[in-house]
């Protein structure tokens, strides 16, 4: 398989049991493009960041990150990927620093380096105060926030995230969309799953709408817009996914897309 | 970075996980106090009971005593929450998400909760040495403490193994620890009940499923061991295993024949349990997906 993107799903599908979670999932993200994945509740988009982040495996299909295959190549698969999960679970025994440290070492990030990034990026997450504190005393947006810097400790070359402004007031939500506009600048590819259509439509260079595991449809805002005659993209997402006065165009879309393949 | 380093901060990660809990603790405490009682009451007993030689080999009473039971529950604590409080707090997504082979995560969770253990019998043993030296004098034998404490380390891993497997397989930290202790509570009431029914049919059957029983080599195991290396017969609180005299008669072999045999068997019973606990923890780490917060 010729790489051509930084992601590059071929196929990939995931069952759990005999529901269909992921449904022959072919797409292309780019290096340094800012990737949005939206779709309603449990259309696949978090099964999807499980499998590209190697915790889960296909049933059928694979992936490329970064040239490295997901199936053949995790370990090397991980060293390039950064991920913030969704309510990201963090080791409430540990000191905010203590964490980022221990995230830095796993990646095996020199400790001079380790140091100079932690600083960096507490300073920018404005958890200075707080990095000497145990992880149980943050709040929900600070945990969000220390995650989201632990993705980063060893400069990741893809980025995935999974509804990463969950929590998040509004500063620090502006702080992240700051980061990510700066890292894609870098050449950092991100892969950003969120439920916010306002977000993914400032920061999304492309956008793919996900649902019932099913790629809908892939884009450009603009793109998007005009194909689907919307006004913003939640208005394409709704007529996309919404109730069933549109389930006969998800089916002609479904079958176009199968038709191109 | 080499897998021996991405296992040490596994294991490191562990000590802090596990050292963090109020409940390890509790059990020290505990496991302390019921070292001390005891003493205090073998103090109290009369001293046509307990000989000069008795109480020069206390302190092995001392050592033994926890092993048979707090150690074992300390043990079941640590290992059975190991790797399912990973998946009930979520935390296992952000370790396996980083350059960690699985089977790597695996064993610098069971090294870094196994070697606690290390640690904590270091303590129980230093106390159960120093007990017998201040309430009764002068100890001999000493120079057989490595050895008993390597054969309580060693017998440990059975039941450490087995809560680690069923954190593992079961991903909940209370299902795990309650059906290993269940299995550590219930072995300790079948095992004698199945000497007693040896003892009226005189049927071996009973002695080697009694055996079998998980809780029988990890608790005899290093008693056979302190057998084997000295004469501790005079000491009434050092136990022993009452079939053993029995079978002698029967078989018409020499006790410490069978003493041998016996400590070779648990020696064999103890690896197999912790063997296949780990094959068992190992397959399904490494065939199964990570599960997404469950508790």
């Amino acid at each position: 398989m010729k790489t051509k993107g930084m992601i590059e799903t071929f196929d990939l599908t995931r069952y759990y049991g005999r529901k269909l979670a992921v449904d022959n999932l072919n797409m292309t993200v780019e290096r340094g493009e800012v990737f949005g994945f939206i779709g309603p509740n449990g259309a696949g988009k978090t099964t999807t960041i499980r499998m590209l982040s190697c915790l889960i495996q296909p049933t059928k299909g694979t992936a490329r990150v970064g040239g490295h295959d997901i199936n053949e190549e995790p370990l090397e698969v991980k060293k390039i990927v950064g991920l913030v999960p969704e309510n990201p679970p963090l080791y409430d025994r540990l000191t905010g620093r203590e964490y980022l440290e221990f995230v830095g070492r796993l990646h095996k990030v020199p400790e001079g380096q380790r140091k100079k990034k932690m600083e960096e990026l507490l300073e920018a997450f404005k958890l200075g105060e707080v990095a000497d504190q145990l992880i149980v005393t943050y709040s929900r947006g600070m945990k969000q926030k220390l995650a989201f810097s632990a993705a980063l400790i060893h400069s990741p070359r893809v980025l995935l995230l999974d509804e990463p402004t969950a929590g998040v007031d509004v500063r620090s939500a502006r702080v992240m969309k700051d980061i990510i506009k700066e890292l894609s600048e870098g050449g950092v590819t991100i892969f950003y799953s969120t439920h916010i259509m306002e977000l993914a439509e400032r920061i999304c260079q492309r956008v793919g709408i996900i649902n019932e595991g099913a790629l809908i449809a892939v884009g450009s805002l603009d793109e998007l817009k005009s194909r689907f005659y919307g006004t913003d993209l939640e208005d394409v997402l709704l007529k996309l996914t919404g109730g069933p006065e549109d389930s006969d165009l998800i089916e002609f879309l479904k079958s176009e897309r199968e038709t191109v393949e | 970075m080499n897998a021996f380093q991405r296992i040490a901060n596994i294991a490191a990660y562990e000590w802090r996980r596990a050292l963090a809990k109020k409940k390890f603790y509790i059990l020290i405490v505990l496991a302390m106090v019921f070292q001390i009682l005891p003493f205090l009451f073998y103090t109290q007993f009369p001293a046509e009971f307990l000989s000069e030689e008795a109480k020069a080999t206390m302190w092995i009473a001392g050592v033994l005593g926890p092993q048979a039971l707090f150690t074992q529950i300390i043990a079941i604590i640590t290992a059975g929450s190991s790797m399912s409080e990973e998946y009930e707090q979520g935390t296992a997504d952000i370790l396996l998400s980083k350059p960690i082979r699985r089977v790597e995560y695996m064993a610098g969770k069971y090294l870094g909760g196994f070697s606690l253990m290390v640690f904590v019998e270091v303590v129980t043993t230093a106390l159960g040495v120093a007990l017998a030296l201040g309430l009764f004098g002068s100890q001999e034998n000493l120079q057989v403490i490595p050895a008993l404490y390597g054969s309580i380390v060693y017998s440990t891993l059975l039941f450490f193994s087995l809560a680690f497997m069923l954190s593992e397989v079961s991903r909940r930290s209370s299902l795990s620890m309650l059906a290993v202790v269940s299995v550590l509570v219930i072995s300790m009431f079948i095992g004698p009940l199945l000497s007693v029914l040896f003892f009226q049919t005189r049927d071996l059957l009973y002695v080697n499923i009694a055996r079998a029983l998980p809780n029988w080599a990890a608790t005899n195991f290093p008693a056979y061991l302190v057998r084997m290396l000295i004469d501790v017969s005079d000491n009434p609180f050092v136990t022993s295993d009452p079939t053993i005299a029995l079978r002698a008669i029967m078989e018409g072999i020499p006790e410490a024949d069978l003493i041998g045999r016996a400590l070779y068997l648990s020696a064999v019973v103890i690896a197999v349990y912790a063997i296949l606990s780990i094959l068992i923890a190992s397959v399904r780490l490494v065939k199964s997906d990570i599960t997404k917060r469950v508790g």
